[in-house]
Formats: C-alpha cells, sequence, structure tokens
C-alpha cells in the first residue's frame, strides 16, 4: 500500500516532466519520431535553420533518420557552402534524383562518417563530395555519433534540451508567425566590424595549421571504397569572397591552399569554382564571406551537371566567364 | 552503464519496486540479483572476476575466524589472504608501471626489456579490495565473525550504487544493514531521491561545465603558459569536488532508495583549515580505512619510536593513498606532497596557534582556508598531469606571460554556461557554511510546503536538462 502511495506521487511530481516529453515528441522538430505531429514540414525547416547554433545539429538531426527512411542512391555530401545546392533542379539536370546531405557546420570527421553512413543505407551510385580549405581545417568534434546515438535510441531525444527548445520554437512560430532569424556576424555588405571578425576567425584557424594525414587517410579510404564499388565520385569547391584569398596571400598560405586542391584534384574528378575570379570580388555574389548567393550556386550547378547546353541560361554563361577570368 | 543514462534510471526503477515488492527476509536476494545484472551490463568478465574475489575473500574469511584461537595459523592465513588481495591488486593495476621503471633502469645496462602485459583493468577493482581487505582485518582482530551466508557477503562487495567507485563500504557498517532490511520508509526513499537530484545536479549544471577547460590544459599543457595555467588551477578542485561529490551522492542516494545507508565521502572539505583537517572531510571512506587498516596498527606497532613513527606512518600512508589512485609517478608525488603538508603541521601546530592567536578568529580561518585551498589546488596539478614532466611544466610556467588582458576564459567552449557553474557552486558552497555553522538547512527546508519544495525540485531538473550534453565519464572511475 505504500509502496502504491509512493508511485502515485512519484506519478504527480513526473507529470510535468512526462507532458513535455508529450510535446516535444507532438511537436517532434526534426521529425525523429515521424509518428505525426502538429507541425508541417516546412515550418520544421525554417525553424532548423533560425540560428547557428540550432542549424548544424538540427540539419543532421532531421537528414540522417530522412534518409534511413528513404535512402538515395545519389547524394551530395558537403557543409554550408553546398546547402543551397537544389534537390530539384539536380534532378531535372542530371535525370536522376539527388539527396543533399550537406550539413552547415559538419567538419571533415562529420563528412566522414556521413558517407560511411550513407554507403550503410543504400548501394550509391554517385557522390558529390564538396570540400573547401577552411573546412578541411576545421576542428572539432564529429557530430554523427550524437545523430547515431538519437537514431538507435530515439527516447534519448527526449533528454536533449534542445529538443525541447526547437519544439517551443517551433509552436511558437505555428502561433505567431513570428520569429527571430540570427544573422550570420559575416553577413554582407562588408563592414569594419565583419571583416575584423572574419580575420579572427581565419586567425584562429590558420593559427595552428597542420596539414592533416590522417583526414587524407580517410578520404584516400572513401576514394578506394568508391572506385571498388563503381561509386562515380566527384569533388566540388565552391567560391569564396575575395577577402579570403587576401587573407590566404597575406599569410603565405595561398601555396598550401592551392597544393590542397591539386591533391585532391588527383584523387578524383574536381570541379574548382574556388579560384580568384570576377566571382569573389563582387559582395553582390555573396551572403558573407564564406557562402556565394543562391543564385550563383543555381548557375554553378547548372554549368557543371547539365547534359544540355540549352539548360543553362545566358547568367551561367556569364559566370562561367567570371570564372575563367 | 552509467549513473547518468536512462538505463541506470530504468534499472534504479525496476530495482526498487521489487525490493518493495519482495517480503524483508527476502529483499537481500534483490539486491544480490539487481547488483548482478549491473556488472554484467557492464561486462560478464567483471562479474567472473567480481565473483571470484567474494569467493576468496568470503573463504578466507571463514578461514581466519574458524582458526581464531590458534594464532599462528590465524596470522599465516591473514597474511596468506592479504597478500593475495594486495598481490592482485598490483598485479592488475601497476604491474606494467612495475616493469615500465625496471625497463628504464635496464636501458642503463642495454639488456633486454620486459614486455607489457596486455591487461585490462577490473572495473572497480581498487574498491572491493580495500573492502575486503578491511573485512579481513577486522575478522583477523576479532572485532568482527564472519558472514556465513555469501549471498549476503556478495551483496557488501558487489552492492551496485558503490560498485564502480565506492565509497570504500566498511563491512562492520554494511553487513547489519544487510540482515534488517526492512519496509518502504517514505523519509528514507524521499531523501534518497534528493540525493541523486542534487549528484546529478553537480554533476551536470556544474562539474561539466568546468571538465573542458581543465581537459583541454591538461591534453596539451606544453601549448599553455600564464593565465590560462592560473585559470585552470583554480577551477580544477571545483571540478574534481562536484564530480566526485556528485557521484557520491547518486550513490549514497540510490542506496537509501533501498533503506541501506553507506558511508559519505564528503564532510563540507573546502571549509577544512588545514591539510589534515582536509583530509578528515575529503574522500572520507578511503582516507579513514587508510587510517584505520595502515597508519594505527603502524604506529602502534612502532610507537617506541615516538614522533618518528608518526612521521613514517604519514608518510607510508599518503604514499599508498596516493598510489592507490593510479600507476604514474605523479600520484606518489601527490601523496608525498600531502604527506609533507601534514608533517610540517604536526610539528609546527604549537608555533601556528601561538602566531593565529594575534588575529581574530575570522581572518585566521579565511587565511588557513585560502591556504588549504591554494595547497590542494597545486597538489591537484600532479593528480591531472599525465606525467611527472608535464606536472613540472605547469608548475614552473604559472607565471609566465600573465596578461590581466585574457582571463583564461578563451578556453571556455560556453562562456555562460561556466559563469552559471560557477555560480551554482558558491550556492551550494554557502549551503555548506551555513551547515558548518551548525543550522540545520535541510531540516528547515522539509518543513516548507510541498510547492516550494517541488518548485525548487523543477528548477534543478530544468537546470540539470538545459546542461545534459555529452559528459564526461566520472573522473574516479578510473581509479
Amino acid at each position: 500500500m505504500q509502496l502504491k502511495k509512493f508511485l502515485a506521487k512519484a506519478l504527480i511530481f513526473s507529470s510535468p516532466i512526462i507532458i513535455c516529453w508529450l510535446f516535444i515528441v507532438m511537436i517532434d522538430p526534426v521529425n525523429i519520431f515521424n509518428i505525426f505531429s502538429i507541425v508541417d514540414r516546412d515550418t520544421k525547416l525554417i525553424m532548423i535553420s533560425r540560428s547557428a547554433s540550432s542549424q548544424p545539429l538540427g540539419t543532421l538531426n532531421w537528414k540522417a533518420p530522412e534518409f534511413r527512411r528513404k535512402p538515395c542512391t545519389n547524394i551530395i555530401i558537403g557543409d554550408s557552402q553546398s546547402f543551397g545546392i537544389k534537390e530539384a533542379l539536380m534532378s531535372e539536370l542530371t535525370g536522376s534524383k539527388f539527396y543533399n546531405f550537406s550539413v552547415p557546420g559538419a567538419n571533415m570527421e562529420t563528412k566522414f562518417s556521413i558517407f560511411w553512413f550513407a554507403a550503410k543505407q543504400i548501394k550509391l551510385s554517385k557522390v558529390i563530395f564538396q570540400l573547401s580549405f577552411p573546412n578541411w581545417n576545421l576542428g572539432g568534434e564529429d557530430m554523427f555519433p550524437t545523430i547515431q546515438k538519437y537514431m538507435d535510441k530515439p527516447y534519448l531525444y527526449l533528454l536533449n534540451s534542445s529538443s525541447l527548445n526547437d519544439s517551443y520554437a517551433n509552436l511558437k512560430y505555428v502561433l505567431t508567425k513570428k520569429y527571430d532569424q540570427e544573422k550570420s556576424i559575416y553577413a554582407f555588405p562588408i563592414t569594419a566590424e565583419n571583416e575584423k571578425l572574419f580575420n579572427r576567425f581565419l586567425q584562429g584557424m590558420f593559427k595552428k595549421y597542420k596539414f592533416s594525414d590522417s583526414k587524407f587517410n580517410e578520404l584516400n579510404k572513401i576514394v578506394s571504397y568508391c572506385e571498388e564499388n563503381k561509386i562515380s565520385l566527384e569533388f566540388l569547391f565552391l567560391p569564396l569572397h575575395e577577402n579570403y584569398y587576401t587573407y590566404l596571400s597575406d599569410n603565405n598560405l595561398t601555396e598550401v591552399n592551392e597544393k590542397f586542391i591539386s591533391e585532391i584534384s588527383l584523387l578524383g574528378k574536381t570541379y574548382n569554382y574556388s579560384t580568384i575570379n570576377d566571382i569573389n570580388i563582387k559582395e553582390e555574389n555573396f551572403k558573407d564571406y564564406f557562402h556565394q548567393k543562391d543564385f550563383i550556386t543555381d548557375s554553378i550547378t547548372r554549368l557543371i551537371w547539365t547534359k544540355k547546353k540549352s539548360q543553362q541560361t545566358p547568367a551561367d554563361q556569364y559566370i562561367k566567364s567570371l570564372n575563367q577570368n | 552503464m552509467t549513473f547518468l543514462s536512462f538505463n541506470y534510471l530504468l534499472f534504479l526503477s525496476i530495482t526498487f519496486i521489487a525490493y518493495y515488492t519482495v517480503n524483508n527476509k527476502s529483499k537481500y536476494w534483490v539486491i544480490f540479483f539487481s547488483s548482478i545484472i549491473f556488472i554484467t551490463l557492464i561486462s560478464i568478465n567483471v562479474l567472473l572476476f567480481s565473483i571470484l574475489y567474494v569467493g576468496l575473500n568470503y573463504f578466507g574469511g571463514l578461514l581466519l575466524y574458524k582458526k581464531k584461537e590458534n594464532i599462528n595459523s590465524r596470522k599465516v592465513i591473514f597474511w596468506f589472504f592479504l597478500s593475495l588481495n594486495v598481490g592482485i591488486l598490483v598485479f592488475f593495476k601497476y604491474i606494467n608501471f612495475i616493469f615500465e621503471n625496471i625497463n628504464s633502469f635496464l636501458e642503463l645496462f642495454q639488456t633486454s626489456k620486459i614486455h607489457a602485459i596486455n591487461l585490462i583493468l577490473p572495473v572497480g577493482i581498487s574498491y572491493y579490495t580495500f573492502q575486503s581487505i578491511g573485512y579481513l582485518f577486522r575478522i583477523n582482530r576479532g572485532f568482527e565473525t564472519p558472514e556465513k551466508n555469501v549471498i549476503k557477503f556478495s551483496c557488501f562487495l558487489l552492492f551496485f550504487p558503490k560498485f564502480l567507485s565506492g565509497p570504500v563500504e566498511r563491512s562492520n557498517h554494511f553487513l547489519p544493514q544487510i540482515s534488517n532490511l526492512s519496509s518502504i520508509n517514505q523519509d528514507a526513499v524521499s531523501g534518497g531521491l534528493r540525493l541523486i537530484l542534487l549528484g546529478v545536479f553537480k554533476k551536470l549544471v556544474i562539474a561539466e561545465n568546468l571538465y573542458y577547460p581543465v581537459n583541454l590544459v591538461y591534453s596539451n599543457v606544453h601549448e599553455y603558459s600564464g593565465t590560462p595555467l592560473v585559470f585552470v588551477l583554480f577551477i580544477q578542485l571545483i571540478y574534481i569536488y562536484t564530480d566526485f561529490s556528485g557521484y557520491t551522492d547518486i550513490a549514497l542516494g540510490s542506496a537509501k532508495l533501498l533503506g541501506i545507508d553507506i558511508m559519505d565521502n564528503f564532510k563540507r572539505p573546502f571549509l577544512a583549515r588545514s591539510i589534515t583537517e582536509f583530509w578528515k572531510r575529503w574522500h572520507i571512506s578511503l582516507s579513514s580505512w587508510c587510517n584505520e587498516f595502515i597508519y594505527l596498527p603502524f604506529i602502534i606497532k612502532y610507537r617506541k619510536l615516538g614522533s618518528t613513527a608518526a612521521v613514517l606512518g604519514i608518510f607510508i600512508t599518503f604514499t599508498i593513498i596516493g598510489i592507490w589512485h593510479g600507476a604514474n609517478w605523479t600520484f606518489v608525488v601527490l601523496g608525498l606532497l600531502q604527506a609533507l603538508a601534514i608533517s610540517y603541521e604536526f610539528f609546527t601546530k604549537r608555533h601556528r596557534l601561538k602566531f593565529a592567536s594575534n588575529f581574530p578568529i575570522w581572518v585566521t580561518n579565511i587565511a588557513s582556508r585560502i591556504l588549504v585551498f591554494t595547497f590542494m589546488s597545486l597538489s591537484l596539478v600532479f593528480f591531472f598531469s599525465k606525467s611527472l614532466s608535464d606536472a613540472f611544466y605547469f608548475t614552473t610556467h604559472l607565471f609566465e606571460n600573465i596578461k590581466f588582458k585574457t582571463s583564461g576564459f578563451e578556453l571556455l567552449e560556453d562562456r555562460n554556461k561556466f559563469l552559471n557553474a560557477i555560480f551554482w557552486f558558491i550556492v551550494l558552497f554557502t549551503i555548506e557554511i551555513i551547515n558548518e555553522k551548525g543550522e540545520k538547512l535541510q531540516k528547515l527546508f522539509l518543513e516548507k510546503p510541498r510547492l516550494i519544495r517541488w518548485s525548487i525540485y523543477y528548477v534543478m531538473i530544468l537546470l540539470i536538462y538545459y546542461n545534459n550534453v555529452e559528459v564526461s565519464s566520472f573522473v574516479y572511475k578510473n581509479f
């Protein structure tokens, strides 16, 4: 009798916690449970991208289970630079379905884990691997084990505070149709302040630059795996703003950057748009120092993967000419 | 399975329900089976090893008692089982360290080296070895009769809340309880849950947010000098206290849920006014065990040497305490530093008291506590460093390149969470100061209406929830 009384008290005490968990399950901000949800898909995707802190893990938490549910033989792996490549456009151009598995903020370790995860889900046919020199040097932990943990044990997602934050953000948006989109500290137009932050970021990144053999070895493993399994593997370098190349030049890193790209080129077909050219000198082509605008991404996509020249627009030809200069 | 996992919560809940469903006479079976399951979930090999240990010491205790009248036989049996326990511990924990040092010596003569043995340290071995030795000691001295029920004895060594990282429980404290288990006690259960909540709070809200800079610096100590080292110097003691006392609270709380009291490890250590006092308030189960089974027998045996025996006893005891933590010369130095400090206090007590009498009590209290904190912080450099050279680098580069503009915050992943952790540590410390003065804060708290008590619990749960990230393991699990 006393035990029952105690258990009843424990249940009453736990009820707010249980209600919170039910709330998270009902909102399901990253579709991890995928049972039912009172919030639509588009709202969830907007909320995932609302801030620099919610976007990386939120995107991965969304994409990995989604890919596991519906794997695709053609994938794009990358970071925030390739995040904007449109799957519909790729499908239209190539005639094949593509899944954009790019994750903003993903470092190389995370990208490698994404590749191996995808390769386990389905026999891959084509992999486009977007790389960049600053991202190659990015430190930090591999984000993938976290999402693997949630995929294996979805209830653990309930114990993470970000899930409550994300659920609340979704509900608030549904009710008010308003949300605070965090602005990147590097967002253009160029100011003295954001230029200072940008240079400081690069300083921190390249302060202890050391060529990573282990990352290159891991990439080689992927190249070998693709060769053995007849998977088409292509590499993509997207443009960065001119100030980045200026920094490399001022700090004697240009040669290192070029060596990096040429070594990647030896591993497989490489589309290199990361050269100093007329695209990068124009501020209006970029959202910030690291990210080209969507129309540039679309043009580059059309230029690389179009089967018919008629699919390219005059703007694409113009972009092509800028890249060649 | 760790304490901070959903699996442990589920396991504890099921054990709790099963425990209070069975009658009182069968309750120790629930403890036994739940401990077996807990250890099995860690590893089958650890289970088999610990069952062997139980068997060894169970029969050792019975044999020792059987020969109690025959002093010579009893002596032989006692030393045999003691050597066996110590030998197993030394083999698993220190053999490769011994080989390493022999190899360094052999290098001088260019002879072939001894190869390291590929060993996995059985989880919890340091703790249940000491518990077993204490048990045998007490039977040998006639202070205790052996436990004849092998299941109850197994509960003593394998009891799951204390299996991984202690406390180093005493048989005379634990075994009588296991023979008198009773029905659900509302106060004990509530007290247990409060302790678990407090333990998780200390670990996740405070310790985890101090872990990152400590780990960062000690992983690459040669990359730092000056301010970052000073910063880590002063937060590392807070980090290890909240981590270890957090673990202890969860262990005590889990045991209390089942109506069992196990030894507490901490008694407001930051309020110690001397190193001697510090070790009566810090890792109490270990320090009191060493006092009872190493220091006191030593000074009694060699009492004719007077204060020399006391000093030797201090050095031996603290060297063992140091080396118990791990197979590294840094831990030996850690122990020796404590011994040096305590010996100094032993010989200078009169002079220090005379000097202190020139000042108001509150000044000497604060000054001595600051000195204890500083000394222990410096000692911990040897606790956290991977090698003696790292430790010496740390201590010799503390005041190099001190830049007052840099505050050490550049070491932090999340500045707000760090400041939050310091804030909650100050709150806990304030509560400890009030408790030290004799105010029964817990009693006052329990008299408050349920709404207030539950609100405070919810605030703690919310803070725990918001600090729930990928957690590091408890520091003392490594020993």
